[in-house]
């Protein structure tokens, strides 16, 4: 077991900067998800602690060691990788033991390790088969077990469910869970999928353009987004944002005009984007009084059902806003006419129109 | 008119041509070989031709030279084709590495294979030659004395000159080979804490399979009709030491005019060729089932 820390840590293919100047800690024992669009330097980033790119500067430590310029075998770390990277000649007893035999570890100890990894996956009728005879689902258990038998000090994930279809990803992420509060080895695990990083992640660390945006637990993330871009990353469907001005605390934009709490108001006339996460968008008296706006007039465009809540497509002036609604109050919205909706003030949001920062 | 094209639809009418070239550059002459092969066919008595029935493939049991050639050409081919296998693959190693030189290496390894067999042969039969040649002149500076076209070697020579000019088809191969695997293996096993050589045992030589069949079975039967080599520098000889299977039937064939005999042995050497392939062919096919 082991925290591990990334200092100053720059990573240039050619002219490419893939990571830039990026200093991270991840503590011990967590389950820390990377998350961000591709080419955000998620990848890489996991790469680089697996040893298996070079840094271009900067230094990677895991626990008490520099292991900057170890060779990944002797950084005692665990990879899953996204097309789970099996030895398709060999059989899946094979496939989780490679590691030891590579390291030659005595027999009776690999059998040992091996039946535990299997019964912990629940893979031991699986042992005599090749990769080829095994679901997707299968595989990436195999992928998992030669991790686990190892016994790093660090497990990391490329993105291990990213091939699996919907149903078996979310049984998947549940087992990945129980298997991470069970061994608690410190694992890092990186996806696109921000809901996948949203349900798994202790913490996570939002990533773009090879920088670090944010990091924190999945709800610091959520509702405190520190910018316009992990708040429209974050979050499905994604937040709304309305581009406008503050004025004597009152938020205008063509098509509305809010008085916001006093504690948000800032220079005059400062060009904001006003967020506002498409589940705090209601119908006014669903909300309790203190937490609402002033209603604003809107007309309902499309209502999308998905079952206990519908995702319902609003248009406000020239803007379309995004809402969702519990499907017990969507008896009073239909497509094509005009109704009233509030905002939930205690959970606005408001950046800065040209930085993108938040503003407190 | 109309029901005469019907009968022959267009498609039909397009392939003749195809059909018409066939039937002469291969039908014809294999059948026309076939029948000689069983007739008394010597071209110095084109107007005595008898037919003997099986008499040519029969006396092959008996014909030493026709052995000698067989067992010549096998030695050839398989230290030829195992040398440049071994070779070609720790090549490919090599040049798959990233390395800042990589197409430089490239480019000059595999120059060999451009240059004409029959040019090759009349190189070397000039460098190595014990009077005349550089390299013995050289070895003999150091003391060493090898006659590389003496009773013992010359076979080996030819083998030695074989691997220098096709070792770069191997090469060229199995580094195409070694670049369509997947890097995720190997990146596995890199953080699974493998070896250089565990790698190279138990994920690069068994994914590797299949290429290295294919290039065996292509360089096999290629190595199998050594000809120019032969002809350009020891014609058989000394004695018999270096004659291969196609210049024996050669020198039947073309030197003692014995074209009915020449066409038997040649009938029976596609038979052994054919079986040789069957075996790698199905060798290659459970390796691919097995993945």
């Amino acid at each position: 077991m082991a925290d591990v820390r990334l200092e100053h840590v720059v990573k240039r293919f050619g002219s490419v900067e893939a990571v830039k100047d990026l200093s991270l800690r991840i503590p011990d024992g967590t389950f820390t998800v990377l998350v961000g669009p591709s080419g955000c330097g998620k990848t890489t980033t996991l790469r680089l602690i697996a040893g298996l790119e070079t840094v271009t500067s900067g230094r990677i430590f895991i626990g008490d060691q520099d292991v900057t310029h170890l060779e990944p075998k002797d950084r005692n770390v665990a990879m899953v990788f996204q097309n789970y990277a099996l030895y398709p000649h060999l059989s899946v007893w094979e496939n989780i033991a490679f590691g030891l035999l590579a390291r030659k570890v005595p027999k009776p100890e690999i059998e040992r390790r091996v039946q535990r990894a299997a019964a912990m996956l629940g893979i031991q009728h699986l042992l005599d088969r090749k990769p080829r005879q095994l679901s997707g689902g299968q595989q990436q258990r195999v992928a998992i077990g030669r991790a686990i038998v190892r016994e790093p000090n660090v497990f990391l994930f490329d993105e291990p469910l990213s091939n699996l279809d919907a149903k078996l990803r979310v049984e998947m992420r549940t087992e990945l869970l129980k298997l991470h509060r069970d061994l608690g080895t410190t694992a890092i695990y990186v996806t696109h999928d921000q809901e996948e990083a949203m349900t798994m992640g202790d913490r996570i660390v939002v990533m773009a353009q090879g920088e670090i945006q944010q990091q924190g637990t999945p709800r610091e993330v959520y509702f405190h987004p520190r910018n316009r871009f992990v708040a429209e990353f974050i979050g499905s469907p994604t937040m709304n944002m309305i581009p406008g001005t503050l004025a004597q605390g009152v938020f205008r934009a063509p098509e509305l005009s809010l008085p916001l709490a006093a504690d948000v108001a800032r220079e005059e006339g400062q060009a904001v984007v006003l967020g506002v996460r498409p589940e705090d968008v209601q119908l006014p008296q669903v909300l309790p009084p203190e937490r609402r706006t002033p209603s604003i007039a809107a007309t309902v465009e499309v209502v999308e059902l998905l079952g206990s809540r519908a995702i319902v497509a609003l248009r406000v002036g020239e803007r379309e806003l995004k809402a969702v609604i519990e499907e017990r109050h969507l008896e009073q919205i239909r497509e094509g006419e005009s109704i009233e909706v509030a905002f939930d003030r205690t959970r606005l949001h408001l950046f800065d129109a040209l930085s993108g920062a938040r503003l407190p | 008119m109309v029901t005469r094209h019907s009968r022959f639809p267009l498609a039909h009418r397009m392939l003749v041509p195809l059909g018409v070239v066939l039937l002469a550059v291969l039908i014809y002459p294999l059948l026309f070989s076939a029948w000689i092969s069983l007739h008394d066919y010597e071209l110095t008595a084109l107007q005595d031709v008898r037919f003997v029935g099986l008499r040519h493939y029969i006396a092959l049991q008996g014909d030493g030279s026709f052995w000698n050639a067989m067992g010549n050409t096998l030695v050839f081919v398989f230290g030829a084709v195992a040398l440049e296998t071994l070779l070609g693959f720790g090549l490919a190693l090599l040049l798959h590495r990233p390395n800042r030189y990589r197409d430089f290496f490239r480019a000059i390894l595999l120059t060999p294979m451009f240059i004409t067999p029959i040019a090759v042969g009349l190189m070397f039969r000039f460098l190595l030659n014990q009077q005349l040649g550089v390299i013995p002149y050289l070895l003999g500076k150091l003391g060493i004395q090898i006659d590389f076209f003496g009773p013992g070697l010359a076979l080996y020579s030819i083998i030695l000159i074989d691997v220098w000019q096709w070792t770069p088809f191997m090469l060229l191969l199995l580094l195409a080979g070694l670049e369509s695997l997947p890097a995720a293996p190997f990146e596995a096993a890199r953080v699974d804490g493998a070896s250089a050589w565990f790698t190279l045992r138990k994920v690069t030589l068994p994914l590797l399979k299949p290429v290295l069949l294919v290039a065996l079975i292509i360089r096999g039967l290629d190595a199998f009709k050594i000809f120019e080599y032969i002809y350009a520098i020891t014609r058989g000889g000394p004695g018999e030491s270096t004659e291969t299977i196609l210049y024996h039937i050669y020198k039947v064939g073309f030197r003692f005019f014995r074209l009915g005999e020449a066409a038997a042995k040649a009938y029976v050497l596609i038979a052994i060729t054919l079986l040789l392939v069957a075996l790698l062919y199905r060798a290659m096919r459970t390796a691919e089932e097995r993945r």
